[in-house]
């Protein structure tokens, strides 16, 4: 019995040297296999731990949908698992071999796209732009591209926290904050003047006085009624191939 | 070479598949320079668009490599001839990296014939006669004329050339080279069935920057388990990659737009104690089959010819005693606009702050959120996780120049006067597959990276990269003192376009023999064409 203590313990502080070897060398990888060689270039972030109120509040999307990273020297990543984090301007990535999520690095992103389904069935693409890689250099601000032509219409979601009345929330702590989704629509012209917008008509007239006459028209001969992102997009295009827009 | 005799038919089939290569000579004195260009048909974002040139001799021994990138179709560069070589038959050969793992890849060689510089009377040679050499005949899409068919050394040659104006040629390769009459001979090029020297290295397609591949494995021979490469390099903003050793212990890296020489270091990071070596791989296709050699009795045109060319060689050198093209710097953009580790939580230059004498009180002082703590004579690190507001339990990632570092006590005895900054990263990152629970980066003043022999497993290469744009300037005939002797072989070798084929000329050397013009290049609709003329310098 004595005997095979000692065995035991002598494997056991064996074992924990090799662990503490492993850890000292500062880099850490667990499953890595050939799968976690990929010659072209890797992904980079800071690693992301999900709480339940960053789960159900933060994001733009309900759910983890798969994706394209295109990062700003042409490297492509394909089949992404990701979410926009709407609280905080992030974009999330899964790292599908170590299992861990992590905020991609925001400087090295020049745009990422997803697919959502319609309610016909049929899929959109959506694309988010880096507004570094459009050479407007602030700290880097992801738009979705809603529009791209002679002008980019962009559509910015924030979301926020605002004091509210106090309620007993999902897990039945008492709260007085709130989540909130907020959008704020830009206008891009061609020298890359952001102009702020909103989902009207109106928006038009005034981006282009010296031709309200025309788009009024151009728009009511084609019933377009500008109330949301979709008339907001047909409105554009149509402005757009009339040359209305610059 | 390139002005061998092609079936245009062949050529045309090799033109859709293989880059095709185009030299400006097709012999050379040992110690010389061999310029080429290199015609991509294929496309260039399908297969890469960096090209490889092999000099090997005729035991598929080789002499020398170089990757250069194209554009628009065309690659240019140079081999550096070694010094040393000895008098043979050599080969160069063109290709992708994107090729090397065809089951059945034929490629066109073309042959050097390399005279050492030391050598006297060469009277026979070992010299390869397959049974078919590649044959090229002349097109009619242009006539070339020039002022006269006999000069005298040092006059000037004036080139008119006819082009069939029904023909659409994009591209003209312009040579005017003087004949070796021995390789003149045996003129034409030659397809050999090739094959990759190392079945590990992946047909990975090079597009800016290149491939560099390499083995693991210990004293004994085996393959390391679960271990994997590290490799840094550059200075100012030191690149880093890892790669996961495959199951023969093969790793691989590809470093984007990297051009010049550089010293990279390569380390295996595994969880034994053995000891490790690496071995870097040489990129490059050898002929799957031997080659038969004759042993040829030279002509005495042909052994007077190089006694010549090599007295012309050594004078040359004599009075124009920089010509060899030096070693390049490195240079390699970084990727982003901020290290690989990431933006760093904080900056320190310690420059800024009073001197200290060693790194522990360097982190008291200056790294709020480090500690550098000291226990059973064991120095260990601890950074705080800023997120979490705790300290990490591993210890971080450490590096000095962008190199990790495992060793603790290389840190001890740097002192402020040693360091140019240090950067702390006080968050888990993640690099790929690997985590970095915190990094801490040293930047020394010395980059010269001595620390490195006291850390196991760790080497240093220099690697050659992406070879960088250069044109040869020892065509044009730049010394007109008449005391000292124009001695080029190659009066011009130049790539043109349509409307720059007008009043092309040269000026000729003091050297005397039969000189080829020869233009070739390829049509519209990607077809080979080739013409040349004789002249005569008495």
């Amino acid at each position: 019995m004595m005997n095979m203590e000692k065995y035991l313990l002598f494997h056991f502080v064996v074992l924990l040297h090799m662990i503490s070897m492993a850890q000292n060398s500062g880099l850490s990888g667990v499953n890595l296999t050939q799968n976690s060689n990929r010659l072209q270039g890797k992904l980079t972030g800071e690693v992301f731990y999900l709480s339940l109120t960053s789960n159900t509040s933060h994001f733009l999307q309900p759910d983890w949908i798969e994706g394209t990273i295109t990062l700003k020297d042409g490297d492509v990543f394909e089949g992404i698992r990701m979410r926009y984090m709407a609280f905080g301007d992030e974009l999330v990535a899964y790292n599908s071999n170590i299992h861990k999520l992590f905020i991609v690095d925001k400087n090295t992103v020049q745009q990422f796209t997803f697919k959502t389904s319609l309610k016909s069935g049929n899929f959109a693409e959506r694309k988010f732009i880096n507004l570094d890689s459009l050479e407007i250099f602030t700290d880097g601000t992801y738009f979705e591209e809603l529009y791209s032509g002679k002008v980019k219409l962009l559509a910015f979601y924030q979301i926020g926290e605002t004091k509210v009345s106090p309620y007993i929330d999902s897990t039945g702590k008492i709260c007085d904050t709130e989540f909130l989704l907020k959008t704020i629509y830009y206008v891009m012209s061609g020298s890359k003047d952001l102009t702020r917008v909103q989902l009207k008509n109106r928006s038009l007239f005034i981006l282009y006085p010296e031709n309200k006459k025309e788009i009024r028209k151009l728009l009511r001969k084609n019933k377009i009624d500008i109330i949301d992102e979709s008339s907001a997009v047909r409105a554009f295009d149509l402005l757009d191939v009339n040359g209305f827009l610059k | 070479m390139g002005f061998g005799i092609f079936n245009t038919n062949a050529q045309n089939v090799d033109v859709q598949q293989n880059p095709v290569l185009f030299t400006d000579r097709d012999y050379c004195i040992s110690g010389d320079t061999v310029w080429f260009k290199v015609w991509l048909q294929t496309s260039e974002k399908n297969s890469g668009n960096v090209v490889r040139v092999q000099l090997d001799g005729k035991n598929n021994k080789l002499i020398s490599g170089v990757a250069v990138k194209s554009f628009e179709g065309w690659a240019a560069g140079f081999i550096a001839v070694p010094d040393s070589l000895s008098t043979g038959q050599y080969f160069l050969t063109a290709f992708l990296n994107a090729q090397r793992n065809k089951s059945e890849l034929e490629l066109v060689s073309k042959s050097l014939l390399v005279y050492n510089r030391f050598a006297e009377n060469i009277a026979e040679m070992e010299i390869y006669q397959p049974d078919e050499i590649l044959q090229k005949t002349d097109d009619q899409i242009m006539i070339l004329n020039t002022n006269k068919e006999k000069y005298l050394p040092g006059e000037k040659v004036e080139i008119n050339i006819e082009l069939n104006k029904e023909i659409d040629c994009k591209w003209f390769v312009v040579k005017a080279t003087l004949i070796d009459p021995l390789a003149h001979e045996i003129r034409g090029n030659f397809k050999f069935k090739v094959e990759s020297l190392n079945s590990f290295i992946p047909d990975f397609h090079e597009n800016n920057g290149l491939l560099l591949s390499g083995k693991v494995t210990d004293l004994n021979g085996n393959i390391p388990s679960n271990a994997l490469v590290t490799l840094s390099a550059g200075e100012i903003q030191p690149f880093f990659d890892y790669y996961f050793l495959g199951e023969n212990g093969d790793f691989h890296f590809f470093l984007k737009d990297a051009i010049g020489n550089a010293d990279v270091v390569l380390q295996v990071v595994s969880n034994d104690k053995n000891s490790y070596f690496i071995q870097l791989d040489n990129n490059y296709l050898r002929r799957k089959d031997l080659i038969n050699t004759q042993q040829k009795v030279l002509k005495q045109d042909q052994i007077e010819f190089i006694n010549t060319a090599i007295k012309a060689n050594f004078a040359h050198r004599l009075f124009n005693p920089s010509t060899s093209v030096r070693p390049e710097i490195f240079e390699m953009p970084s990727r982003f606009l901020m290290p690989f580790y990431g933006q760093p939580s904080q900056h320190v230059v310690p420059e800024e702050f009073i001197d200290l004498p060693d790194f522990r009180e360097i982190s008291r002082e200056l790294l709020p959120g480090f500690q550098y703590r000291i226990k059973n004579d064991e120095i260990t690190f601890r950074m705080i996780n800023s997120r979490q507001k705790i300290f990490f339990e591993e210890e971080p990632l450490r590096l000095i120049n962008g190199i990790p570092v495992f060793k603790n006590d290389l840190f001890a005895g740097l002192k402020s006067t040693d360091i140019n900054y240090i950067d702390l990263v006080l968050n888990e990152r993640i690099y790929g597959d690997l985590i970095f629970n915190g990094v801490l980066e040293v930047s020394l003043i010395d980059k010269s990276n001595l620390w490195l022999t006291q850390q196991p497993n760790v080497f240093q290469f220099n690697v050659s990269f992406l070879q960088p744009n250069r044109k040869p300037g020892n065509f044009i005939q730049k010394n007109l003192n008449e005391t000292q002797p124009d001695m080029r072989q190659v009066y011009f070798w130049e790539l043109l376009k349509v409307e720059s084929l007008q009043n092309i000329g040269f000026y000729l050397s003091d050297r005397k023999g039969k000189i080829e013009i020869s233009i070739e290049g390829f049509t519209g609709k990607n077809e080979f064409f080739h013409t040349s003329k004789m002249i005569e310098v008495k």
